[in-house]
């Protein structure tokens, strides 16, 4: 019963509209920075005179368009996807342009498999999900409630399910990576750091071989990540245990950023972190960090405050 | 609503646990649903296996040409100098990046093909019970990786390698040899012994023509 009613709740409120906002907001940047990155060798990865062998692209041959066809014309295909992005962006066509950008991406990544990497991978599921999702409530052009308490109820329920997958999910990639380093013996004997720092392809600062040959440090930060992905998928579901398991797992992610140069694979992990925290939580952090700038303004120019709206919560989200 | 609400939550926990069963490591349960699994993952592939283990060793990618007519050879390596350039310009490094990411992703899809192919073999040999010294299979290994998109595309790179060598492509056969630099054993992180490099993959002659 109780399960029920949880279940039903799930239809009165879009409980994550503002994070989902915000993630539909970095996805676009994301996609554009990498797009940005790409553009000097965008002939090579995506054209059809590239050294790089052709794999058919799956979805677009369902559809009966050649994978040779879109190779040809992949300035066109760039630019459709570069406007989908925009209008992804300001909100436009919300569900369509959502699904849209999902064929985009996933017609891209497989036009050129061989420059994808882990946080691709969950960006095409995340995206899949974000399809079903109302991210439309804030830093949208239209953001007009839907009228239809039916169609209402459906995207409430759409919304909060869509990040009950995306966390879900992000959990058991955890869960699965544990499991795989448990099976492996320089997990298991807590010398695998040494060989993820030494290796020349991730080697990100010249202090990657004197860590890598401190037997402390390659031994705590070897089991520092297997504790972190084994405990996360259970420890971030309570409300006591969530935010220091999330530190964690950000100060992991921060050190394959800065020691092994896996640059968008992990501004992506710490991102999703977001979707586990609902509106509510997002308005107090957001409230609480308002009024510690508001005092420290207060401290640096006496007789000055922040004005009282600026410290409504739902206007700092907006 | 009422219609719906069932049909979305079967659609959630179906999907979910369709996800948890094919992304589980090989085992009894997961055997079982080997073609589906296939299936799954045509549609929405995944593998979350993050450096489990993580490489013992840095790859290096040779490319030996030979003249057709005398037979003399060059040998260039390529990957060093695009890891060297990685670091050095991190966290700048896109550019670099790409290229690593380009070779270094095609030597990866070579060494698992060649992984797959060798443990089939093996598999085959003790079905039909062949001595150890029967080659035939090594030989049709390096036929089904060098008709394949990896090695294809590592072969259209040497005509780039060639090109900035000053090298004529017509007059010209090619050789990829696939190497892995060991890492030292952590217990002799600090010795000084240069390190240990072995081939996995060294192909044919082949043209460099298109």
């Amino acid at each position: 019963m109780a399960l029920y009613k949880y279940l039903l709740s799930l239809e009165e409120k879009n409980r994550y509209s503002f994070y989902l906002a915000v993630f539909r907001l970095f996805v676009c940047f994301h996609l554009v920075k990498t797009l940005l990155f790409q553009w000097a060798y965008l002939d090579i990865l995506y054209g059809p005179r590239s050294f790089v062998t052709p794999v058919p692209t799956f979805l677009t041959e369902l559809l009966g368009i050649p994978t040779q066809l879109l190779r040809a014309h992949y300035p066109w295909l760039i630019t459709f996807y570069l406007l989908v992005i925009m209008l992804y962006l300001f909100g436009i066509g919300k569900h369509v342009t959502a699904l849209l950008l999902f064929l985009c991406y996933e017609t891209l990544q497989r036009m050129c498999h061989l420059v994808l990497n882990g946080g691709d991978n969950l960006m095409k599921f995340i995206m899949l999900y974000m399809i079903f999702a109302d991210s439309y409530q804030y830093f949208s052009i239209k953001t007009r409630p839907l009228k239809n308490e039916i169609l209402r109820r459906l995207s409430n329920l759409g919304s909060n399910l869509c990040v009950r997958a995306i966390t879900l999910h992000f959990c058991l990639i955890y869960f699965w990576s544990a499991w795989h380093k448990i099976h492996a013996d320089v997990w298991f004997n807590g010398i695998a750091t040494y060989y993820t720092f030494s290796i020349g392809r991730f080697k990100g600062t010249p202090w990657n071989d004197l860590l890598a040959r401190n037997g402390i440090f390659v031994t705590v930060s070897t089991y520092f990540t297997l504790l972190v992905e084994t405990y996360f998928p259970v420890l971030v579901w309570f409300k006591k245990t969530r935010v220091p398991v999330i530190c964690c797992g950000i100060a992991l992610h921060l050190g394959i950023y800065i020691f092994m140069m896996i640059y968008g694979f992990e501004i992506i992990f710490i991102m999703t972190y977001g979707f586990f925290f609902t509106d509510d939580e997002w308005s107090a952090l957001l409230h609480k960090a308002l009024n510690r700038v508001s005092r420290k303004v207060h401290w640096l120019t006496p007789g000055r405050v922040l004005p009282a709206a600026l410290l409504s919560p739902r206007h700092a989200a907006r | 609503m009422n219609i719906l609400r069932p049909v979305i939550y079967l659609a959630f926990v179906g999907y979910f646990a369709a996800t948890f069963l094919f992304t589980m490591p090989d085992n009894y349960i997961s055997l079982q649903y080997y073609k589906q699994q296939r299936i799954f993952q045509t549609w929405l592939f995944q593998r979350w296996g993050f450096f489990a283990p993580p490489p013992n060793y840095d790859e290096r990618l040779y490319y030996e040409f030979r003249d057709k007519q005398t037979h003399q050879t060059q040998t260039f390596e390529v990957l060093e100098p695009v890891v060297a350039l990685k670091q050095q310009k991190a966290p700048f490094n896109w550019h670099e990046d790409i290229a690593d990411y380009l070779l270094s992703g095609s030597m990866s899809g070579i060494a698992d093909d060649l992984h797959d192919i060798q443990q089939e073999l093996q598999y085959r040999h003790r079905y039909l019970e062949k001595n150890a010294a029967d080659t035939s299979g090594q030989y049709m290994a390096r036929q089904v990786i060098q008709h394949g998109i990896s090695f294809q595309t590592l072969k259209n790179y040497g005509a780039i390698v060639a090109g900035k060598n000053h090298i004529d492509t017509a007059r010209h056969e090619v050789r990829l040899i696939l190497t892995h630099v060991l890492l030292p054993k952590f217990a002799d992180r600090y010795s000084q012994a240069p390190r240990h490099e072995e081939a996995f993959f060294v192909s044919d002659y082949v043209s460099l023509n298109r």
